[in-house]
């Protein structure tokens, strides 16, 4: 691996290459996937990834505690089911829309921002999400009830699970590298600034209500569209689009990959997508071990895998390492 | 459009309150845990729910719906306790993680419910002698809601009292407006913490025992109510006990009367309200201003 | 020869990663008044809030009493018999004069005693049981703040600026109240105000930037008019 790292040059970080890696490994999947079940899975997982991406925008890089991101989702996975899937309307003018309902929707949440902070935010967010999931259960005439709403398209490039697939991870990957710009760029220093002390950064001159709405509006804009790309992967649509899972799964991507880092919800969103319904084969139990892998991960690594060394960590952790550290002095001390 | 009679209104009002009362047992212990504490105890709304469940399991078991109040609030009791000493009280002055602790524990105590109870919806059996419907001209009124109403009105006085007569309710009062000066009294708040939300969880068992025979038992349960729970504390400003009951009430009103009128946007009642206090008062009717 | 009751061993505290207590080291001995001066943001605040246990020093010892409190809860070093007066007031707004006191007496003696004994000393609280303590004035505020602070029976009170935000009387009333307690009471007190320090107190240390800089008596520090602009920065 640091062979490889050093091949390479310093333009590329450690993490950078595991990426490329694993980019490759999916452009070859479909080539050599048992069958479409497979590719159905890891087009799942990018459409996760994309999510978790619009999430860590707000949450890990602006600060903005929201527990009700699965909202954007949801909105975006009903209007590519009811404009594409009812109405009938052309594909790009459902994107647009989509896109549009999006940066709406950032703009209600930087709205709310201004007058809530903290728990209170998160209180709400919470709330609103989780009545527009009462509400798709209830609206049966626009949403299809608690059934759904199945989306018929006739037989074309949009219903062919390979290019959906590749679709997804083109958009994955153009959307990353945009937001890695992003961030690094003085607009993302300054979101980066914020999140650590808002107060200061509006002190020392900075309109921090325009960079907030800036951040929400691409973090909306990024989730609706991965919610539309979910109906259409599947081409069916229930309330559960705005399920409390969803929000805790996102938290959970981003706490196991680390939020603020833009590659580690990624990584999150491909664990959990893919390990969960792998697993959920041979196990009713494994909402259950997601619970506790979560409570674990917050109770005793908050900085995720990704950056596991940098937590605070816990007495008998540092207590087992040193114990470690002395067995492994003695074995080389006796050589 | 159908007339409303003043009968009717009554028989209206009687099922607004029992429904506002059963939300506001459970909006209680989260108001008091956050205003004591700062803690935004998410996972409360589970411990309603596996207050329901543990009541309907001891009264079906035991034949005694009473009995299974009382197990309920117990087994509340008990998993308050567990919450509070294992997970939330390490995370003291962490808000994030508090938040984020809360949210796991809701997944995994739901989880439980799965897997202990299954996913089906169970309809369960108002207590024997308040099985029959009293009709309020063409509005036909459980009288189990009497009941409920009643404890409701029981508690609220009780709590009332609890905390403006005794020196535990003293103590609550002022470690809720200071809790280090309340230390430096002499006074353990970790105990006081207990306490609050002990009392809380209890709460939210009762709530829910009582709440099994008007809703059902359903792993459902417990996040329809988290937003009712979230709407009531948002509107009456959280860490006010009595802005919890005013907004629990106002809201149960509201809902069953909309309902009466027009069934399908009795949902959007609640909704409606909180956007409105968020626009004029963020912190709440009864809340204090951050 | 007066017994130590306070003694602070080359403290150390922090404040986030912020070392606001740099090694100080203090004594206090039973029945005197002393003070600690020093300008705003030396620290003084800080070596308060440390005896009491609510910013626990990361090195060095407390000892009340010989017996060391550093580390303990802050309920457990208020049942020692110490109490903070602390310069906010934090009176509870929500409850009554006597709901406030009520909650600091912790029944070691009869209430009804206690409060006699209270207004002997702030006789103007005594018709102001019933009020809301939110309703209050700011120097019937920090009455009620020195009182609560009495109504048991304590050893030590850590006093914050007591003077601060009072008209010119009341502060004369203070005064006069600190003055009949002394003796029964040990003070340590934090002060801007020279002249109340000086009428006060037995012995003073300065702290600057969260080191001893100066101890002995108020006196010296204030006929020495070099010393005193060099350490208080403000004409004494």
């Amino acid at each position: 691996m640091r062979y490889l790292t050093a091949r390479l040059g310093t333009r590329f970080t450690r993490m950078e290459v595991i990426l490329l890696v694993m980019l490759v490994f999916s452009v070859l999947l479909p080539l050599f996937a048992p069958s479409r079940y497979y590719v159905r899975l890891v087009t799942d997982a990018f459409i996760f990834a994309i999510l978790a991406l619009s999430y860590d925008v707000a949450l890990g890089y602006t600060g903005v505690i929201s527990l009700g991101h699965a909202w954007f989702f949801g909105l975006g996975a009903y209007a590519v089911g009811i404009l594409l899937g009812r109405v009938g309307l052309p594909l790009p003018i459902v994107v647009l829309i989509v896109v549009g309902m999006g940066i709406a929707g950032g703009i209600v949440i930087s709205v709310l921002t201004l007058r809530l902070k903290g728990i209170y935010l998160a209180m709400v967010t919470l709330a609103l999400c989780e009545f527009f999931y009462i509400l798709a259960q209830k609206w049966e005439t626009l949403t299809g009830g608690i059934e759904g709403l199945a989306i018929f398209l006739p037989q074309g490039w949009l219903t062919d699970p390979i290019l959906i697939f590749y679709l997804t991870l083109v958009l994955l990957g153009v959307i990353y590298v945009f937001l890695r710009r992003a961030v690094n760029s003085p607009v993302g220093r300054v979101w980066v600034a914020m999140r650590e002390n808002e107060i200061r950064c509006k002190h020392l001159g900075y309109d921090v209500v325009s960079y907030k709405m800036l951040s929400l509006v691409l973090s909306g804009a990024l989730a609706t569209v991965a919610g539309g790309l979910y109906a259409l992967s599947i081409r069916f649509v229930t309330p559960s689009v705005f399920a409390l899972s969803v929000n805790f799964q996102l938290v959970l991507m981003c706490i196991i990959g680390g939020a603020g880092t833009l590659h580690g919800p990624i990584i999150g969103a491909i664990i959990l997508r893919l390990l969960g319904p792998l697993v959920g084969d041979y196990t009713r139990y494994w909402e259950l071990i997601l619970g506790a892998t979560y409570l674990v991960f917050v109770l005793f690594f908050p900085w995720g895998i990704v950056r596991v060394h940098q937590s605070p960590r816990p007495k008998f952790i540092v207590q087992l390492q040193r114990w470690y550290g002395s067995l492994r002095k003695q074995s080389v001390a006796k050589k | 459009m159908v007339t409303l009679s003043p009968a009717m209104a009554a028989g209206l009002v009687i099922t607004g309150l029992c429904n506002g009362m059963l939300v506001l047992l459970t909006a209680l212990g989260f108001t008091m845990i956050f205003g004591l504490m700062g803690i935004a105890h998410f996972a409360h709304s589970a411990v309603f729910m596996w207050g329901a469940y543990i009541g309907w399991t001891v009264a079906k078991v035991s034949g005694d719906f009473y009995l299974g109040v009382l197990a309920a609030m117990l087994g509340t009791a008990a998993l308050g306790l567990i919450l509070q000493r294992g997970f939330l009280m390490p995370l003291l002055g962490e808000p994030l993680r508090q938040i984020l602790v809360s949210l796991g524990l809701i997944i995994f105590l739901g989880e439980g419910i799965n897997l202990i109870w299954g996913r089906t919806a169970y309809f369960v059996p108002p207590p024997p002698n308040l099985k029959h419907f009293i009709f309020f001209g063409a509005v036909p009124v459980l009288s189990y809601r009497f009941f409920v109403t009643g404890v409701g009105i029981v508690v609220i006085l009780l709590l009332h009292l609890l905390l403006t007569k005794t020196r535990i309710g003293l103590t609550v009062r002022a470690a809720t407006e200071n809790r280090e000066m309340v230390e430096c009294l002499g006074i353990n708040t970790h105990k006081v913490f207990s306490i609050v939300f002990m009392t809380g969880s209890i709460l939210a068992g009762l709530g829910g025992a009582l709440a099994a025979p008007v809703l059902g038992v359903s792993p459902q349960m417990g996040y329809m109510f988290l937003l009712s729970v979230l709407t009531v504390v948002i509107i009456g400003g959280l860490g006010s006990i009595w802005g919890s009951v005013l907004a629990s009430l106002l809201i149960g009103l509201t809902q069953a009367f909309v309902a009466f009128f027009y069934p399908q946007a009795a949902a959007a009642v609640s909704i409606g309200l909180m956007a409105l206090v968020l626009l004029l008062r963020p912190h709440g009717l009864l809340g204090k201003p951050i | 020869m007066h017994r130590s009751l306070l003694q602070i061993e080359e403290v150390h505290t922090f404040i986030g990663p912020f070392h606001i207590l740099q090694g100080i080291s203090l004594e206090v001995a039973e029945g005197t008044a002393t003070v600690v001066l020093g300008r705003n943001g030396a620290g003084k605040t800080t070596m308060l809030r440390s005896i009491m246990g609510l910013y626990p020093p990361r090195m060095g010892r407390i000892l009340l009493q010989s017996t060391p409190i550093n580390g303990m809860r802050p309920h457990e070093i208020a049942s020692k018999g110490v109490a903070y007066v602390p310069e906010d007031r934090w009176i509870f707004t929500g409850l009554t004069v006597e709901e406030n006191l009520r909650l600091a007496w912790r029944g070691r003696s009869k209430f009804g005693e206690k409060l006699e004994f209270i207004f002997s000393i702030f006789p103007g609280l005594r018709h102001l049981l019933k009020r809301d303590g939110g309703k209050l004035s700011g120097g019937e505020q920090q009455m009620l703040n020195i009182a609560r602070a009495l109504i048991n029976e304590n050893v030590l009170l850590l006093i914050d600026e007591p003077s601060k935000g009072l008209a010119p009387i009341l502060i004369e009333q203070l005064k006069s109240a600190l003055n009949k307690l002394k003796g029964q009471v040990t003070f340590l007190l934090v002060e801007q105000n020279i002249a109340l320090a000086s009428a006060l107190a037995d012995r003073c240390y300065v702290l600057d930037n969260g080191r001893i800089v100066y101890q002995g008596s108020v006196g010296e520090l204030i006929h020495d008019k070099e010393l005193g602009q060099k350490l208080l920065g403000v004409g004494v």
